[in-house]
């Protein structure tokens, strides 16, 4: 088996919250990230899954050492990563950010923003740079008049292009993707996600797809990552996830959205508010607003495993039908139609 | 609470003393030999000598300072040089008196500004609005002690309505009272402004609005109170304003308060008056502002209800 | 999220500062304030430089034979002490420039010498953090906390002879906390921009992400501080001299002349007034180009961006021009139940901006029935929220309805007085935003909240309020509703806040619930709930419901019929099953299309609609959709395809769905001709 081109062992990552107010009282610790392991191969694009507040910026901001990680490990190409080899991972894996309007800087030329990549690794320059900065920008499906421009005169769709060359000159093997069409407008979401998949399909690209919009992230994704309060709850490949969602959390996340051609599709309820995330609920943090939740899943938070070939559940019920669960709910128990 | 309190008592005292700190070395430092300055140039050695020693200038600066700081832990302020009446007394003497000019002060700056504030918001680009803001950039240029010299020459000199120095009754207060606003209302009336209208223009004055809330109401308390927060630090911005702006007009008016003392303090070279009139002012300035400090995390919710 | 530039309420023309130097200095030249002042400026700066020339006399020459000369327009002046003499007989019009010189040249050292001062130390303490910032920032907080004039004195006080150099120290040092904080606050929260984090990304070390990035911002900032003090400076400057601390006399310096006259105040005037004229004048010029300058270079400064939308306006004058261009159906009173629930006809809203008209919504018609739900569907631009605000009539300044009715049982909410509408808003018609928490007032508490609305709306006393806000809460599913009422709205989440939101709204049990995008800024889960209750709500009270989405998908779960918007303009209207699987607009069509949504077959390829949408100053000939659309003609771009009946209640607007052009089925042949070329 090939090595993956991304392995992530335990990655976890803390934040010291102060609360209290005025006084400066009390410091609570957030895991945005808890204790997370998956790896990506060359070429597949993992999409990672969850509401906010389930750390999955935090995830891909760590993984790229733009956060420092609290512990655990990142390999890339099979070669773990500390601080000093962190400017070798620039060349190798970028980021294109979700908002367009404030992820390029208003005062710089696009050709310089696009540019300036090339620049940092010594890649190209004069000529040879002009040169590259205009293929790039070809290669987005921008004319390469756009290199004079600055930020402000173009529209959302056609700044988050330049993000994407701008990620793209170093040529690297991986791009995370932070949400980076949730901010557009439908219709031109449709182009930019084609697009990724054309750059993909050209480069040789590995994505990790992060959005909160599960029909993007399954048109987008081989694999997905469901990710919830910091840990991840499911992961499998794309058509396992969406046909047979293990984890009650995924059920309910899948049921909950709107369907066009479904109007009647049961829904499955899921009660109460997300938790604060310096105040986690015990054992498994969904329970709280679970169904199928038993004494055991507030005392016992379950570890992710492969409940089937390749399709991994962090839940002790993982196999149980919804319909089967507690009558202790109110509600009762519904059935999906998948 | 208490922690809170304690570190920022800490914390003014820190101030406070660093700035005594700081002048009382400064003075000595920079300042000519004040006891050769209070003699008529070209005196005799041995009774300008005694002059040092009376004044206690002659020993080494850190016994002075020494003293100093005793002296203080005493509430005792030292002697003016001049004359040696207890430095304490001179400012009780005066204080009450800028303590009333800045009362009166305050309370009139805030009136005007909160009214002009807040109509020129809400008639915003119309003809009051432009007005205020031609009264808001005038005063914002106008240099206070021309101001006053100005009125002076006209209400005093021209028409005789009123007095033009000394403080002889509460027709006295109008001048100086007016020169004051006029440098103090130019940020205020901005600041209040800026902040209705901004307020106006929030999410929830809309959707107050489609509730059925009567415009007067969204007005007057729905903008008003969300405004009212940043408007409490405007007053520790005034107080600082004031103390700045009384050594002027104290000086132009000859009005017999703190700023007046301490000017003529420095002129005359007399150092522990100079000291005393400093102490005052720091404490001032930084007392007021830890009483807005408090006032504003009592007032919003945000910070007091902060740990849920 | 929608997409900001093409907004559903126009904004203005990007405020934002541009790098390059011809575009910033034509924007500056418009501004009347800034040309205004920079011409004083410059003159007065002329006149301080060329003063040794334009003198007539040595400044400090004596005449004491002419002293107390009053200006030349006076009785008694001569023409060659223009503006008069002072007691020692010195010219006061050579003073007066060389006391500009001087003023001119102190302050502009002392400001250059806080501007650096301060700039360093900012970058420091925002780039570096920690420890050094602390520090930094309490030897600020330090030095503020005492009135720097005081200080000033005393030390200019105690030396004997001042020159320049003392008093530019003396003003310049203190200045250094004045840009220290402004330039440390614009760093932290530019490192925080995605941009920076982007250079970072990118393999940009702290340093060039501080001069590629960080710095073009900063710069204008510390431009704009640093002329708003300067004027500061020249008045700080005069004021000690005036109190005796400034230059040594017998240099001349305004405050030091304005001192001198006042000893002869009665007599001479003229020596008060013109040297605080000279000052005023000054001053005034520098604040005036410093505003003008403030507005094109650092508007972030001003805080609060779209400086023309004037949001202080009550909803007054929404409707201006409506009087004059439609017949209208007989207003107030008289309610035509045979009529529509709501019917909104041909509505047009306009903002009027700086420099040009926006069309925000423009012939937009659609029906709906009591108890029913409506779902306006669009992009950014598509005019979707002005309409439901316009209905409400509570459209953020400056827009206005120019044309068009929007009638509420038969009575036109568009040409009503503003009292009568005051009256309908949360009795009849209610609204709920996008932004839950931020619609409710941050330092009032939900209970008092809910009881002002009550009582707005029924006679009741407070206690009785307090029961019926409880009822309200639990009615919306709300588990804790006494303690609900006791919080504030930044204690609860988006999906609680909104539950709070759609109770006040629902308190008066209006006929009509307008829900501008309610679900948008919330999870997917809660987005769920949150729709569920609305529905649930508003079919147990039989209340209208105009749901307004950008998500195609939940409209069709939700609505009952539905109204596609595309900048400002109707594509189609009509029951939301026809519409979904029967499109009769190529817009409609392709939206679907490009959704990529959870029921898509593995391997089909997203169908993205080439182009942008139209920017909402672009004005449009032809269809709007005309430049995206595949089945596009010349027709097309050239006549604006009107809204016709294409079905049972259903609208659309399209040429292919014209007799002329073929059939009510021409756009499905066209599709699939399309699709399948080798059909016939």
């Amino acid at each position: 088996m090939t090595q993956p081109l991304l392995e992530v062992r335990s990655l976890t990552k803390y934040f010291n919250v102060q609360a209290g107010g005025a006084l400066g009282f009390g410091r609570k610790i957030v895991r945005a990230v808890d204790d997370v392991s998956f790896t990506i191969s060359a070429g597949e694009t993992l999409g990672l899954v969850g509401e906010s507040g389930c750390g999955k910026s935090t995830l891909a901001r760590t993984i790229l050492f733009l956060e420092e990680p609290t512990s655990g490990e990142i390999l890339f190409q099979g070669q773990p990563l500390t601080g000093k080899r962190v400017l070798e991972l620039r060349r190798q894996a970028q980021i294109v950010f979700q908002d367009p309007y404030s992820s390029l800087p208003p005062r710089m030329k696009i050709g310089s923003i696009v540019g300036d990549p090339l620049v940092i690794h010594g890649l190209a320059r004069g000529g040879e740079l002009k040169d590259r900065v205009a293929q790039l920008l070809e290669d987005v499906g921008l004319k390469p008049n756009t290199a004079d421009r600055f930020a402000y005169e173009l529209s959302g769709g056609q700044r988050q292009r330049v993000g994407i060359a701008r990620a793209l000159a170093v040529q690297p093997s991986l791009v995370i993707a932070d949400e980076s069409v949730s901010s557009l407008d439908v219709s031109v979401q449709a182009q930019i996600l084609n697009l990724l998949q054309d750059l993909q399909q050209r480069h040789q690209l590995a994505y990790l797809f992060v959005s909160h919009d599960l029909g993007v992230v399954k048109y987008m994704s081989h694999r997905i990552a469901v990710m919830y309060l910091g840990k991840i709850v499911e992961l499998t490949t794309t058509d396992k996830l969406y046909q047979q969602p293990l984890n009650p959390y995924t059920r309910a996340l899948l049921s909950a959205i709107p369907k066009m051609h479904d109007r009647d599709h049961r829904r499955v309820p899921l009660k109460g508010e997300p938790p604060d995330p310096a105040k986690p609920p015990p054992g498994c943090k969904f329970h709280p607003r679970c169904l199928l939740a038993q004494e055991l899943c507030s005392q016992d938070a379950p570890e992710l495993k492969e409940w089937q070939p390749g399709h991994f559940a962090a839940c002790h019920f993982a196999l149980d039908d919804i319909g089967a669960g507690s009558a202790v709910r109110q509600q009762p128990a519904k059935e999906i139609e998948s | 609470m208490l922690v809170y309190l304690l570190k920022r008592s800490l914390q003014m005292a820190v101030v406070v003393f660093g700035v005594i700190t700081l002048v009382f070395f400064i003075l000595r430092i920079a300042s000519g030999d004040p006891a050769r300055l209070m003699n008529p140039p070209g005196q005799q050695e041995e009774i300008v000598q005694l002059t040092r020693e009376r004044l206690g200038t002659d020993r080494p600066l850190l016994v002075q300072f020494g003293d100093y700081l005793l002296g203080l832990a005493r509430l005792d302020l030292g002697t003016s040089f001049h004359g040696g009446q207890p430095v304490l007394d001179e400012i009780l003497r005066t204080l009450p008196n800028t303590a009333m000019l800045a009362i009166v002060t305050i309370v009139f700056s805030s009136t005007i500004a909160l009214i002009l504030g807040i109509g020129a918001a809400l008639q915003a680009d119309k003809l009051f609005d432009r007005i205020v803001l031609v009264y808001v950039s005038l005063a914002l240029a106008t240099p206070s002690f021309w101001l006053a010299i100005v009125l002076v020459l006209y209400f005093s000199v021209q028409l005789r309505w009123l007095p033009a120095i000394d403080l002889v009754g509460p027709q006295s207060f109008v001048l100086p009272v007016v020169t004051l606003a006029v440098a103090l209302t130019p940020v205020l009336i901005r600041t209040v402004r800026q902040s209705f209208l901004e307020a106006l223009g929030d999410d929830h004055v809309r959707a107050a609005r489609a509730r059925g809330i009567p415009e007067h109401r969204v007005i007057l308390i729905h903008a008003l109170k969300v405004t009212s927060l940043p408007l409490i630090t405007l007053i520790g911005l005034q107080l600082g304003l004031i103390l700045a702006g009384s050594y002027v007009v104290e000086y132009i008016f000859n009005w017999p308060g703190i700023g007046k003392l301490t000017l003529d303090a420095v002129a005359g070279r007399n150092f522990p008056m100079i000291q005393g009139g400093v102490l005052v002012a720091a404490l001032a300035f930084v007392f007021v502002n830890f009483l807005v400090d408090l006032a504003y995390a009592a007032l919003d919710p945000r910070i007091r209800l902060s740990a849920r | 999220m929608t997409e900001l530039t093409v907004g559903d309420t126009p904004k203005e023309p990007k405020a934002e500062a541009t790098a390059s130097g011809g575009r910033t200095l034509r924007r500056l030249l418009k501004r009347r304030s800034f040309v205004v002042g920079a011409a004083g400026l410059v003159l007065i700066v002329m006149i301080a430089i060329l003063a040794p020339v334009l003198a007539g006399h040595d400044p400090n020459e004596q005449d004491l034979f002419n002293s107390l000369v009053p200006p030349a327009w006076y009785a008694n002046g001569v023409p060659e002490y223009l503006l008069g003499t002072d007691t020692l007989g010195r010219d006061v019009a050579s003073r007066l420039m060389y006391g500009a010189r001087n003023s001119l040249i102190i302050a502009t050292c002392a400001v250059l010498l806080s501007a650096v001062l301060g700039t360093l130390a900012g970058l420091f303490a925002g780039f570096t953090g920690g420890w050094w910032d602390s520090v930094i920032m309490r030897l600020g907080d330090m030095q503020l906390a005492f009135p720097f004039i005081l200080l000033a004195i005393i030390v200019l006080g105690v030396i004997t002879d001042r020159t320049a150099v003392h008093l530019i120290l003396v003003l310049g040092i203190p200045g250094w906390i004045l840009y220290a904080r402004v330039v440390r606050s614009r760093v932290l929260s530019e490192r925080d921009k995605d941009y920076v984090r982007a250079a970072k990304a990118l393999g940009a070390s702290p340093l060039r992400q501080m001069r590629k990035y960080v710095l073009p911002s900063v710069w204008r900032v510390v431009l704009v501080i640093a002329m708003l003090d300067f004027g500061f400076v020249i008045l700080v400057e005069a004021t000690l001299s005036f109190l005796g601390f400034g230059l040594t006399p017998p240099t001349p310096s305004w405050g030091g002349m304005l001192a001198d006259g006042r000893k002869n105040m009665i007599i001479a005037p003229w020596l008060s007034i013109l040297p605080g004229l000279a000052i005023m004048v000054t001053v005034l010029a520098i604040n005036l180009t410093a505003d003008g300058a403030a507005e094109v270079l650092d508007p972030k400064l001003k805080k609060g961006m779209f400086r023309r939308l004037r949001r202080a306006a009550p909803p007054a004058a929404q409707t201006v021009a409506a009087s004059a261009s439609t017949p209208r159906v007989t207003p107030s009173a008289n309610r035509d139940t045979t009529a529509q629930f709501l019917e909104v006809r041909d509505l047009q809203v306009e903002f009027p901006l700086e420099d040009r008209t926006v069309t925000a919504v423009r012939q937009v018609s659609f029906t709906l029935e009591r108890g029913k739900t409506l779902g306006i569907v669009g992009e950014s631009g598509s005019g979707k929220s002005v309409t439901a605000s316009a209905i409400i009539q509570l459209i953020d300044p400056p827009g206005r309805v120019t044309r068009g009715s929007i009638l509420l049982e038969g009575r036109d909410l568009a040409s009503i007085s503003n009292k009568e509408m005051a009256q309908l808003r949360g009795k009849t018609i209610g609204m709920i935003f996008q932004n839950p928490t931020s619609s409710l007032n941050p330092v009032i508490s939900i209970g008092a909240q809910m009881v002002e609305t009550i009582r707005q709306h029924h006679a009741v006393s407070a206690v009785e309020a307090k029961a019926m806000a409880t009822r309200a809460l639990m009615d919306v599913g709300i588990g804790d509703p006494q303690g609900v009422l006791t919080r504030y709205p930044f204690h609860l989440s988006g999906g609680m806040n909104q539950r709070v939101m759609i109770a006040l709204a629902m308190i008066a049990q209006p006929d009509l619930l307008i829900a501008d995008e309610p679900t948008t800024a919330l999870d997917v889960t809660t987005q769920a709930q949150i729709l569920e209750q609305l529905r649930d709500i508003t079919q147990e009270r039989q209340t209208a419901l105009i749901l307004i989405t950008h998500d195609i998908a939940l409209v069709r779960e939700y609505a009952d019929s539905v109204v596609v918007l595309y900048a400002g303009h109707v594509c189609e209207s009509g029951p939301v099953a026809d519409i979904l699987y029967d499109p009769k607009h190529p817009y409609t069509q392709a939206l679907i299309e490009s959704v990529p949504r959870i029921d898509l077959e593995p391997g089909e390829r997203l169908a993205a609609i080439p182009g942008e949408l139209p920017s909402a100053s672009d004005t449009l000939i032809g269809c709007p959709f005309a430049p995206r659309c595949r089945h596009a003609a010349d027709v097309c771009v050239n006549i604006e395809p009107p809204l016709i009946a294409v079905g049972e209640a259903r609208l659309a607007a399209c040429h292919l769905n014209e007799p002329a052009s073929g059939h009510p089925g021409a756009l499905k042949e066209a599709v699939r001709r399309q699709d399948d070329p080798a059909a016939s």
